[in-house]
């Protein structure tokens, strides 16, 4: 793993948190996310937390809330996300429990 | 038996080789990726490898179970290098083994094809020169958006964008709806212009006083024809040639080839000389085109004219067809 991951950098946005909670009324949870890559440079950081995450969701909030909390406005589109290790797409229902893992995945160049 | 692993030290080909083969397989087929040195003109200086390595494993693990259930394959090796990698070294060694060739070359082929567009690895080129670097993108990655809001789906995967296309050698800059429509517009118009000439050809010749001078039919001269006259005429049976005209010349074009002489000019002359000439002229009595001396006796002069007349008659019918209307 690339050196930058190891510093791990929490991120909290503790209005966004209450305003989920207030909005959706359901359990709030945090999850681990990791960056690799293009997305990885651009945020500054390998590793964050999200917090105030609806138990309930579907992949476009969770795009939504790590474009914002990780500043991935200028490669937005052009991610999509692992929860698990396995990959999500736009539109998709999910339910995610604390300390779920969730991977920003830019396009792959592996090979 | 699978071997997946993701290494930060060079790979030995032969090695891997040795993992996959067995005394039972006739075939072992192996993909080795390299690193190149340049890319798009630019020297490439080094490559610099990153994965998400939790993910890698499950999703190598899938991808065997995905070939083992398309192809009777023996043994699966897949190492993928990790960290630098110098230029011209192996990134991926991908060799499977099996009892006969056609299936271990068709899973390494698809082993290589999979594993670009879904396995969570990530390879970043950097330059000689201007100290740039870029992280790459491998066309079979699915979600390769080049507009944000576009909602990419695995069914629905783009692949080959071209990016930075130079804005000069952009000719239509309309999107597939628009052309869509342009052609159907183009059909629609050129198909209405062919609409208004047939009617006008076939279907108004009662009332045609603002038309043109269209034509029913025209007789055109048959490719082998021996006729000597070329017939190329149409009857209007309506329309702006037809006013004042109420039948056929008899003899157009004989005055456009010898200034013919009206009866006025020579009223109370009967056997004119000169309109003996003329016919004489007109249809080729070589003594008269030569203006040598004809004969005296005005009969004898009519006498060559029938004989004429009846000589081009017998080998040009047309004509005599022509004078009796």
């Amino acid at each position: 793993m690339a050196p930058q991951q190891q510093q791990e950098v929490e991120v909290v946005v503790q209005q966004q948190q209450q305003q989920q909670q207030g909005e959706r009324g359901a359990a709030a949870v945090s999850l681990r996310v990791l960056l690799f890559a293009g997305a990885r440079e651009l945020a500054g950081t390998a590793e964050g937390v999200l917090t105030g995450v609806p138990a309930r969701t579907d992949v476009d909030h969770l795009l939504r809330r790590v474009t914002e909390a990780f500043s991935l406005g200028a490669m937005s589109g052009a991610f999509i996300l692992a929860l698990n290790h396995d990959y999500v797409m736009p539109g998709d229902q999910v339910r995610v429990r604390d300390g779920d893992e969730l991977a920003v995945i830019p396009p792959l160049s592996g090979g | 038996m699978d071997h997946l692993k993701l290494v930060h030290n060079e790979i030995n080909v032969g090695d891997i080789m040795k993992l996959v083969s067995s005394p039972s397989c006739g075939a072992t087929s192996l993909f080795v990726g390299t690193t190149r040195d340049n890319f798009e003109g630019k020297v490439v200086k080094r490559l610099v490898y990153e994965a998400y390595e939790g993910m890698v494993q499950k999703s190598l693990k899938t991808l065997c179970d995905d070939i083992r259930s398309k192809w009777n394959v023996h043994g699966i090796a897949i190492y993928h290098r990790l960290g630098e990698v110098a230029v011209e070294e192996a990134s991926i060694v991908i060799a499977v083994s099996s009892e006969h060739r056609a299936e271990s070359l068709q899973a390494v082929q698809y082993a290589i094809d999979k594993l670009k567009a879904d396995v969570p690895i990530w390879k970043k080129e950097e330059y000689d020169g201007d100290a740039t670097s870029q992280w790459k993108e491998n066309k079979e990655s699915s979600w390769i958006k080049t507009e944000p809001e576009e909602n990419v789906t695995p069914e629905n995967p783009v692949s080959f964008i071209v990016e930075n296309v130079p804005p000069e050698l952009i000719q239509v800059k309309a999107d597939d709806a628009e052309i869509k429509r342009r052609m159907e517009a183009f059909m629609e118009f050129k198909r209405n212009q062919v609409n208004l000439s047939n009617i006008r050809d076939f279907c108004s010749n009662s009332s045609s006083d603002s038309s043109c001078a269209r034509v029913d039919a025209a007789v055109i001269r048959q490719k082998d024809s021996k006729g000597h006259l070329r017939v190329r005429r149409v009857l209007n049976k309506t329309g702006p040639q037809t006013q004042g005209i109420e039948q056929w010349p008899s003899t157009s074009g004989a005055s456009s080839v010898v200034p013919s002489f009206t009866p006025d000019n020579k009223k109370g002359l009967a056997l004119d000389n000169s309109r003996l000439r003329n016919a004489e002229l007109h249809l080729g009595i070589n003594d008269a085109l030569n203006y040598r001396p004809v004969p005296k006796d005005v009969y004898a002069r009519l006498k060559q004219l029938e004989d004429r007349i009846l000589f081009l008659e017998g080998v040009s019918p047309e004509y005599s067809l022509e004078s009796l209307k």
